[in-house]
This record gives structure tokens, C-alpha cells and sequence, in this order.
């Protein structure tokens, strides 16, 4: 499948970004580029606007991430500029990851739906995905010490997923 | 290049009829079969024609492994055993080794139901119907459903019993 690749290869420039095989980072923004030009990518989308605003945001980031790239060759390595570079390479990485999400969100097909016993069928169900927000406090308002830094509250999101796991989901929702 | 995969393909059958009997001894075995009962008819030459195919489906990607790109005697490498065919999967993100992709955002991309079993069918369903409407406009009512998917790869005896009848 055409997302599937192209994830593979947005995330791959994450990854040889981080360990600084720039070329190879490269590369897969060509492939990514490439993929994006491929008719075939929004034909699973169940809203082609959505996909197609999608994939424009991907595309729009290809020559950001580019030039960064090609900034953080051109400085010496473990310079000021190279970590400027990189981190402006990250940011745009992190814009494509989040355009490809909304991607393959729009890919589940529209009545989809895991089937469940009908012996189970009494249970909670989680159909789709769920998103719990919690909020840590200490006693007395006492701060959280992270490397020196104080923070009063201390914030967690899990994302629960029901496609995977319908019933054993619902279950620990119902436990939060 | 030609030349070279016809010989492949040529190879392949040859080989696979090794492991199938012969036809003289299908056509012969089938005959006995139709004579001893008719429940048996099913067993006919499609059956012989599945298993042929089978058996050299199962040969060619037996042939087409990895281990099997390696040039010369595997044993003489010793720990260089297996070749850059496979280098590539070594460098990939796994849930092993130095590489596991610890990147939440990306599992739960993965962890969509994009291509899932059922969103797999119902593709191939779907594909077929446009493919049958295409090509024979005529014939409405020939529908492939999910069971006919699963009972594609049974055996013709064991379809009964798959069936639930």
C-alpha cells in the first residue's frame, strides 16, 4: 500500500537525520516527493479534500526539510548551525508525520468495524480511539523536580485504542 | 534475459512435477476414483492441476529465499552467511535489536486498520466485482464473498466439512 511506503519513508528521514547520515535522509525525501506525485495514494481516502489538503501539507514541507538538510551538511559537524539545521529538519519531519496521520486516518474505511462474539456482546466496546488526558498533583502543591526545573503539574496523554483491542480497551477505560 | 527465465520457469515445473505423481498415474488413479464412487468426482484433474501448481509455487520461493542469492557453497562463508539481499531488513526499525522504533506517533499510525484482513477482502472483493462488470456485463448476479475467499485455498474433499454442512 502507497501509505504504508510513504510512511516508511518520512520516518526514515527522522531516523538517519538522527544519527547524521544526511545523504541517506535525503534520499528518502526524494522518495517521499516522489510518492506524493502518485495518483494512487488518495484512492483509499474516504474524504479525497481531506487527503488531498494532507498530502498538499506533506508536499509543502519537502523543500524545507530539503534546505535544511542541505544547510546542516554544509556546517561543520557539531556546530551552532548544524544543530540549528537539524532541529529545523525535525520540525518540519514532525509537520509530515502529522499530515500522515491525518492521511491514513481518512484510509479506515468508512464502516469498519471489528466483530465481537455474541457471547461478549454484553460488554463495553471501544469502536474507534480514545483520548485520556490526565493530570498529575503532588500533596500540598509541591512541584515536580524534572533536571532542576520545577513544574507544579505533571500531564499525560494515552491514546486507547479500540481497533486493536475492543473489549480489553473499553475495560480500562471504564477502570479510568 | 529472456532465454534465461524461460529456462527458469522451465526448471520450475520440471521440478515440481517430481513431487506430484505423474499424469498417465492421475488420469489412471482418477478413473479408478469415478468408477469406485461418485462422491469422488470433485478429485479430477483440477485437483492434480492445483497440487502441480502448489508444489511449484512452494519450489520457486524456496528457490528465490535469500539464503539462496548467495554465490557459491554456503559453508565455505561460515558467518557470512547470509548476503546484501537481506541487509536491507537488518536496517529496518524492528521490534528487536538496536533499531526497535520507539516513536509512539509512528506505532499508532501502524497500529490503523488501513490494511488489515478484512479491509484486505473486502479490497479484493471489490476489485473483482469491478473486473466481472468490466468484462462481463452480462452476468450479474456472479458475486465472490468473503467464504468463497477462504474456501479458495481448501482442499475439494474438505470443503464439506469447512463449510459446516
Amino acid at each position: 500500500m502507497q501509505a504504508r511506503k510513504l510512511q516508511k519513508e518520512i520516518e526514515d528521514i527522522e531516523q538517519n537525520v538522527s544519527v547524521k547520515r544526511k545523504s541517506a535522509a535525503l534520499d528518502h525525501v526524494k522518495n517521499a516527493k516522489r510518492m506524493l506525485g502518485d495518483s494512487n495514494l488518495i484512492k483509499p481516502c474516504r474524504d479525497a479534500k481531506v487527503c488531498a489538503a494532507a498530502v498538499a501539507d506533506i508536499q509543502s514541507e519537502i523543500e524545507p526539510i530539503s534546505a535544511a538538510i542541505k544547510d546542516s551538511m554544509d556546517a561543520f559537524n557539531g556546530s551552532d548551525q548544524e544543530r540549528a539545521a537539524i532541529d529545523k529538519a525535525y520540525a518540519s519531519q514532525k509537520k509530515m508525520a502529522k499530515a500522515l496521520t491525518v492521511l491514513e486516518e481518512q484510509m479506515i474505511p468508512a464502516n469498519y468495524e471489528v466483530k465481537v462474539p455474541d457471547e461478549y456482546s454484553d460488554l463495553p466496546q471501544l469502536k474507534k480511539r480514545a483520548t485520556v488526558e490526565m493530570v498529575f498533583k503532588k500533596p500540598n502543591d509541591e512541584p515536580f523536580d524534572i533536571n532542576g526545573r520545577n513544574y507544579k503539574e505533571a500531564k499525560m496523554t494515552m491514546i486507547i485504542d479500540g481497533y486493536t483491542g475492543k473489549l480489553s480497551q473499553a475495560r480500562s477505560l471504564f477502570l479510568c | 534475459m529472456k532465454f534465461a527465465s524461460a529456462l527458469f520457469c522451465l526448471t520450475i515445473i520440471a521440478s515440481s512435477t517430481a513431487f506430484v505423481p505423474s499424469t498417465a498415474t492421475a488420469a489412471r488413479k482418477s478413473v479408478q476414483l469415478w468408477a469406485s464412487s461418485s462422491d469422488k468426482n470433485d478429485e479430477s484433474w483440477q485437483y492434480h492441476v492445483s497440487k502441480i501448481l502448489a508444489t511449484g509455487f512452494m519450489t520457486a520461493s524456496l528457490w528465490a529465499a535469500p539464503a539462496m542469492l548467495q554465490n557459491g557453497p554456503m559453508i565455505e562463508h561460515g558467518p557470512q552467511f547470509f548476503p546484501a539481499a537481506v541487509a536491507n531488513a537488518k536496517q529496518m526499525a524492528s521490534a528487536s535489536g538496536s533499531r526497535v522504533n520507539k516513536d509512539p506517533e509512528s506505532l499508532l499510525r501502524y497500529g490503523l486498520p488501513i490494511q488489515s484482513k478484512e479491509v484486505r477482502i473486502e479490497r479484493v472483493e471489490s476489485a473483482f466485482k469491478c473486473f466481472m462488470r468490466h468484462f462481463f456485463p452480462f452476468t450479474p448476479f456472479l458475486v465472490v464473498t468473503e467464504t468463497h475467499l477462504f474456501l479458495f485455498n481448501i482442499p475439494i474433499a474438505g470443503k464439506k466439512t469447512a463449510k459446516g454442512n
